[in-house]
Formats: structure tokens, sequence, C-alpha cells
């Protein structure tokens, strides 16, 4: 029986200083398995594989490879036990081809030194042929699809003989159909006589792809199941601790007058290339309007352009009225529009400064936060402390730095700052990434919220259940443009996916 | 005065002179830029070089002496570039900074304690390195555009096309580009990005001594007081107008040597005020640095919108 056990993590603890990330998880997967690793963020899937991995060492805890006690201290260990991981951010050298990507480091030479790049070249079909699919070779990662770069990944593992794949949160970045390619591509490996772990949050791929499934919350495993004899509820209730609900509680909106109205844009990107193509939405007081769509097709732009961060090339944003294209954010932000950016640590916050410091900054050169260009520190307090309260952002106290907050409270801050300015519309991207379930639904509620005391809301998410559950209209973004307008209640995911994917109809 | 007659046989030869210390230096900087530190030290490891050749040339009396400690010289500059940017952690720039400041005061005042002299230090006991004549070239009509050169022309030759080739064709020189491309994906393939950086910072330490000691002790026998003149930065111009690549890095050398070479040409020919003159490289170095913003720029061309733009 030991025999079939290809990885076992025996009573793994890793501490963190203030959190206990793993805490006594055996964790066991078999061989030729699909093994699906599932938690909320924060809930300690990470450690474990970067454990699994040899990024990090555990505080207590053995690890059995193929039923043989090993000390995995670095990734070389790791990759010389035949164990490939497959990163949520890819590990790519943009200008490298893939064959240059996959053989880095360990590239085929000649006597003399000299690499053999034709030889990588057919080495890299030959094993990509073997798994079912497809490269071309002289294919710069830069200029490739996510579902490509994706790929290259799994062949770099599968070039350095690796037989236990770990893919972390592979589906995160995928199209409902690239996900069913992946699939595809997994069960290969698996026929191949490969293990693979597949970490994600999202349990309705657990039941379709996995055979076992391991779930974790707050650092310990809550229960391992076969997925035949289980269901999503179960693993949900597992994984949070409660019954979840997957709907957003909102009545139906009542839209009233229009608030922004934006008619055929075209917006660049940073490479010069066209991002936006032609957008044309609107957005009325009292309703929430969702963009959904895979990353990257021009969403990023399109917020950018709304606040004022990108300079637009073609067509208006009018805003009660008035054309903002290609004004200055803070123009923008003085009319009252509100953003909560999709990156959070670098657009939305200072992570260095403390939290009344961000909290204060849109505010903080208006009375009567500071007069004649001197902070009133104790008003400064004050509002603080009472945002603080009102978002329920759980710090010891709000001159903590940011950066020592967890993701769902660093988003907090952001979401007070932004929604207690009284917006007249609020631009919403990605709201909650990274934040953990209790939170989400907190900032759900917040959202719905400002729409029902008046408010005009704009949520652009790549999660696509969000975008579903909250938004009243839902506008499928595919390539710079908006394919499709839906109602959330008429339509289901296969059918988003074929729209989140061009197909029109 | 035609153009023609400033073109022609030594100019040939005074460019490529010219050109060397820059490309030999530029090329460090090359390796250095494209794994990811910004080797601004270059300048102080230059200068230390050429201060121990002199050094040890007029103590032994013998260029191989002097040849040796400077590039121990060189070596001992980039540790402590490297001691101080990888191991202890200071900010690149201001570790480079630190090391040229460093190297400028520490050689003065070396120089007027050993020495006894301020300004320059000149001797007929310093041996310097004597031209060579590249015998397979004799009778050619090569000959005269590349024999009878010093070791430094000859240098960069063997250098760009070596380099090149570790660059573009072998496992180190993947590992250089990825690690300064994106270090995680280095790491994640085994590659001890650590160890590439303070690999390419230990040979920028080699070359940047070379072409020091070749400051002092090639066409000169003397060491001046910050000798190195700028150098090191219009290597490191050099490099980035040259994509961090070992050819392109060489190109663009050729470009400050033709302007240097120009320079000198036009001196002799006109009644120019040679303060002017020698300020030709450090304006042709604005210039680059133009150009470099001008590429960029360029590169970014925003695609225009057309009936085409949807399919």
């Amino acid at each position: 029986m030991n025999k079939d056990i290809a990885i076992h993590l025996k009573n793994i603890t890793k501490e963190y200083p203030g959190v206990v990330a793993n805490k006594n998880v055996d964790f066991q997967v078999f061989k030729g398995e699909i093994h699906a690793l599932v938690g909320e963020n924060g809930a300690g899937k990470s450690t474990l594989m970067k454990i699994l991995y040899g990024i990090e060492q555990p505080d207590e805890g053995e690890i059995l490879i193929n039923g043989k006690l090993e000390q995995i201290n670095k990734v070389e260990t790791a990759i010389n036990l035949g164990i490939g991981m497959v990163h949520q951010e890819f590990t790519l050298v943009p200008s490298f081809t893939a064959p240059e990507n996959i053989g880095l480091g360990q590239e085929p030479r000649n006597s003399q030194g000299i690499i053999d790049w034709k030889g990588l070249n057919k080495l890299v079909v030959n094993i990509a042929e073997k798994y079912g699919f497809k490269v071309d070779p002289s294919l710069k990662m830069i200029d490739a699809s996510v579902g490509v770069q994706q790929r290259t990944e799994i062949l770099k593992t599968l070039y350095r003989n690796a037989n236990i794949l770990i893919l972390d949160e592979p589906t995160a970045v995928l199209t409902p159909q690239e996900t069913d390619e992946l699939f595809t591509v997994i069960r290969t490996l698996v026929d191949e006589g490969k293990t693979v772990v597949f970490i994600t949050h999202k349990l309705r791929e657990v039941m379709e792809i996995a055979d076992r499934v391991t779930v974790m919350r707050a650092g310990e495993v809550q229960g391992v199941s076969e997925t035949k004899n289980t269901s999503i509820a179960e693993l949900a209730s597992q994984m949070v601790g409660r019954e979840v609900f997957l709907q957003v509680k909102k009545d139906d909106a009542k839209p009233e007058e229009e608030i922004l109205n934006v008619e055929d844009l075209w917006v660049h990107d940073a490479r010069g290339l066209l991002a936006v193509k032609g957008v044309s939405l609107n957005i009325r007081k009292g309703e929430i309007v969702g963009i959904a769509g895979v990353e990257g097709n021009g969403q990023s732009e399109l917020v950018e352009a709304l606040t004022g961060l990108r300079k637009t090339s073609q067509g208006s944003i009018n805003y009660l009225g008035e054309n903002i294209a290609s004004s200055s954010p803070k123009n923008i932000r003085r009319k009252k529009i509100a953003h909560i950016p999709e990156d959070r640590t670098n657009t939305g916050l200072n992570t260095q400064l403390s939290i009344w410091e961000n909290l204060i900054g849109n505010s903080y050169f208006r009375k009567p936060l500071s007069t004649n260009g001197i902070f009133n520190l104790k008003k400064i307090a004050t509002h603080s402390n009472k945002l603080k309260e009102d978002f329920d952002i759980r710090a010891p106290n709000i001159s903590l730095k940011v950066k020592s907050l967890s993701g769902g409270n660093q988003q907090k801050v952001v979401v007070a700052r932004e929604l207690s300015e009284d917006p007249i519309l609020t631009i919403a991207s990605q709201p909650t990434r990274g934040v953990d379930i209790g939170n989400i639904e907190a900032i759900h509620e917040q959202l719905v919220q400002m729409r029902d005391d008046g408010g005009a809301v704009l949520l652009v998410s790549a999660e696509l259940d969000e975008v579903m559950a909250v938004a009243d209209r839902v506008g499928v973004m595919y390539e710079g443009q908006i394919v499709k307008w839906v109602n959330p209640k008429e339509v289901d995911q296969s059918q988003m996916g074929l729209y989140m994917a061009g197909i029109k109809d | 005065m035609e153009w023609i007659e400033i073109f022609d046989l030594s100019i040939f030869r005074s460019l490529l002179r010219s050109t060397a210390p820059i490309a030999i230096v530029g090329m460090a900087a090359a390796m250095c830029s494209a794994a990811g530190v910004l080797n601004i030290g270059l300048e102080g490891k230059m200068l230390n070089a050429a201060f121990a050749g002199v050094y040890a040339s007029y103590t032994f009396e013998s260029v191989w002496a002097g040849f040796t400690a400077g590039i121990i010289a060189g070596l001992l500059t980039a540790a402590l570039f490297g001691l101080l940017s990888f191991t202890l952690g200071a900010d690149e720039v201001l570790a480079g900074l630190a090391i040229n400041i460093f190297a400028l005061a520490g050689t003065t005042y070396l120089m007027r304690t050993i020495f006894g002299q301020a300004g320059f230090f000149s001797d007929p006991r310093i041996v310097g390195f004597e031209p060579i004549s590249v015998s397979f070239l004799r009778g050619t009509f090569l000959e005269p555009f590349l024999s009878d050169f010093t070791y430094s022309v000859y240098l960069m030759f063997v250098l760009a096309i070596l380099l090149h080739t570790v660059y573009y064709r072998t496992r180190l020189g993947t590992a250089i580009r990825a690690t300064g491309e994106n270090p995680e994906a280095a790491e994640d393939a085994g590659i001890n990005t650590v160890r590439i950086k303070w690999m390419v910072t230990v040979f920028s330490g080699l070359l940047a001594g070379i072409s020091g000691i070749f400051l002092s002790l090639e066409n000169l026998t003397m060491f001046t007081e910050g000798m190195s003149a700028g150098k090191g930065y219009i290597g490191l111009v050099a490099s980035s107008f040259g994509n961090n690549t070992p050819f392109g890095t060489f190109g663009a050398s050729l470009f400050f040597g033709l302007g240097d070479a120009i320079g000198i040409r036009l001196q002799g020919v006109y009644e120019l005020d040679s303060r002017l003159i020698l300020m030709i490289p450090y304006a042709l170095t604005v210039v680059v640095l133009i150009l470099i913003g001008i590429r960029q720029r360029l590169r970014v061309r925003p695609v225009p919108i057309t009936e085409s733009s949807i399919e």
C-alpha cells in the first residue's frame, strides 16, 4: 500500500510571525491520481505546496516522496525528486521562446558547452506531442496568449522529468473553454502515469476533474474525500466552516437617470496596441453594471481611461453631461467618481504608510482634515477611527502600517476610503481579489448598498460568479469590445463562457 | 580642407584606438546590465586599475607586473561592489557611486603620498605596452589597417566574438539573460541568480581593470588624477544603446570612438580650442541618451484606429 502513495506530508507545522500557516497538516496523494487541494485564500494551501516544492521549510513534520523520507530544502531537490510546480504567477522570460523557457538551465549542449538550439526545439516538440498539445517553437512568450504560456509552464515541468505536477490555481486566468482544454491535458498527463495536485477554490472544477479532494481551513485539514462521495455544498461548508450563500441578497434595481455615457471609446495600452476598441456603455443612477471577461481583454485599460489614469484615443466619456475623457484623475475624483483599483498594493494603497494615512488619501487636503496645509490630527484620528469601525477594518490601531494587514483588511481600507466620499459613480475593479469569503460578502453588500442609496456602480471582475451575483446588467468583454450585454438572471455559466471566448451567438 | 582628407587611414586607426577602452568596459557593462546589475562603479574600477598598473609597473619596471596589479585592483573593487550590493543589500547605484568617489579620492591621495606628485605622475621607469606586429597580416592589404596596435584593440575584437557566443549559445549566457529579465523564472529553473550577479560583477571588474590598465600603460605611460574621465559611464551608455548585447555594445562604442577620432583629427587641422574637442565624447553621450529615449518612444507606436481594427 505504502508504495502507492506519491506524496505524504506528515504532521507539517509552519509558523510565520503571528500566524500559524500550517498546523499538523497531513496530506496524502496517491500515485496517478488528480488530487484537488481546496481552501480559501489564507487557508494554508500555498504554504503547504511551497514546503513540498522546497521554497519554504516546515518547522515540524516530515515529507515522504514515493514512500521515502526526503529533506527538501531547496527547489532543486524537489525538481530532482520529480516534482514540478506551475505557479499562479507564471515564471517565464518574456523575450524567450517556449523552448528557450522550457530548457532554461538544462539546455542540451555539445562538448564545448555550445547549446544545441535545434535539438532543444525538437525535444520540446516531441514532449508536447506525446501529451497531445502543440507548441510554436519560435513564438516569444511576450506575444503568447495566457493559455499558451500556461502550457509552456506545464511543458517546463515535463521537460525536467516531473512525475508529480502541482498546479496552483491554474484556471484563474482561463476562459471556461480554455479550462476544458487544460482538463484534457491533465487527463492525458494522468493517463501517461503522472500525478497531479490541483490547487483551487472553485468547487465546480474540483467535482469535474479531481479524484480526491483535501479541504483546508485556517491552516488545518478539514477533510479528505473522494469526489464521487461528496458534494459542492459539503466541500463549501468544510472550506468556510459554515453554510455559504453563493447568492447576494438584493432587490431588483430601480434605475433612474443616466450618470455615465461612454460612446465609441478607443484606448491604447502601454505597448501602443489597441486595448479598448469602440466600447459604448451607460450606467444609470441606482444600478450596478458589470463587466465580465477573461482578464487582459481590455478591462484594465477601460477602467484606467474612465478614471483618468490613461489617455483615451477616440470617443467620449460623458459624465453628468460633461466629457471627461483624458481628464486628470484628480479632476475626475473631484466630480465624485470613486475608484477601487484592481491592483491593491501598487495602485490602491501605499503599503508602507499607516492605515490612517491611506484612509485620508483623497481628502487630506480639505477641511476639516487640514486647514491651511496643516493636518488636524485629532479630526483625522476621529475620521479614521470611524471608518475603521464602519468598515470593520480589523487592526489594533490606525497607526499600523497597511502592509502588515491581511489582503482582506487591506482591501477594506481601500473600500472605506473610496465609499466614504459619497461617490455618485463608483468604479470597482476586481474588488474582492485575494479577499476571503467573509469579507467578499461584506464588500458585495457595500456595493449593493451604494446602489440602493442612489449611486451608480461599475463592477469589473474576472470572477464570473461575482459579476453574475452582484450586477444588474452585465457586458462581456472580449478583445477590447463588449461582445454581449446580458441579464445575469437569464443566462447560465456555459453560455457566458462562450461569450467570454468571443463567440457572440 | 576637404572631408576626404579627414577620413583616411590614420583616422581609421585612431578610431579603433579610441573605441577599445570604451568597448571593453562597455561589454563589461553589457554583461552586468543583461543580468540586471546596474554597475555604475565601472568608472572607479578603471581608475583603481589604472593607478595600480602604473604603481606596479614603476615599482617592478615590468609592464606585466603592472597588468597583474591592475587586474587585481579591478577585481578587488568589483568584490567591494558585490559585497555592498549583494551581500549587504545596499542600493546598486549608491554602491557604485560610493566606489567611484572613493576611487577618485583614494588614487589621488595615494599618488600624492607615494609619489609626492599632484595632478599627474610620469616617470621613465614606468614600462608601457608595445604595439604588436601581427605576423599573419604582414604583407597583406590589411596590414596597414589592423597590424601594429597594442593589445586593447585586438582584445576588443576577441571579446566581442567570445561574449557573443557566450551570450547566445551557452547556458551561462541564457542564465545571465534570464536573471536580468525575470529573476523568478531563473530561480525556478534552478539558476542561482545571486551567483550570476556575482559572476558578471567579478567579470566586469576584470574587464574594467584591463580597460583601466590600457588607459595608463598603453598610449600614455602615466597616471593622472581622474584619468578614467567618464569612460566607465560612457561604456554604460554604449551598452544601453547596444541593447546590452556584445555586438550592439561594440557598435555603439565605435560611434563614440569615431567622435573621439574625428575630434583628435580636427584638432590637428583647425585651430580649435582643445577644450572644445575634449568635450566631444561627453556631448556625444548626451546625444546617444537622447537617441535611446527616442528609440524607446518609437517602440511604443500607437496602432492607428481603422475599420480593420475590429475583425
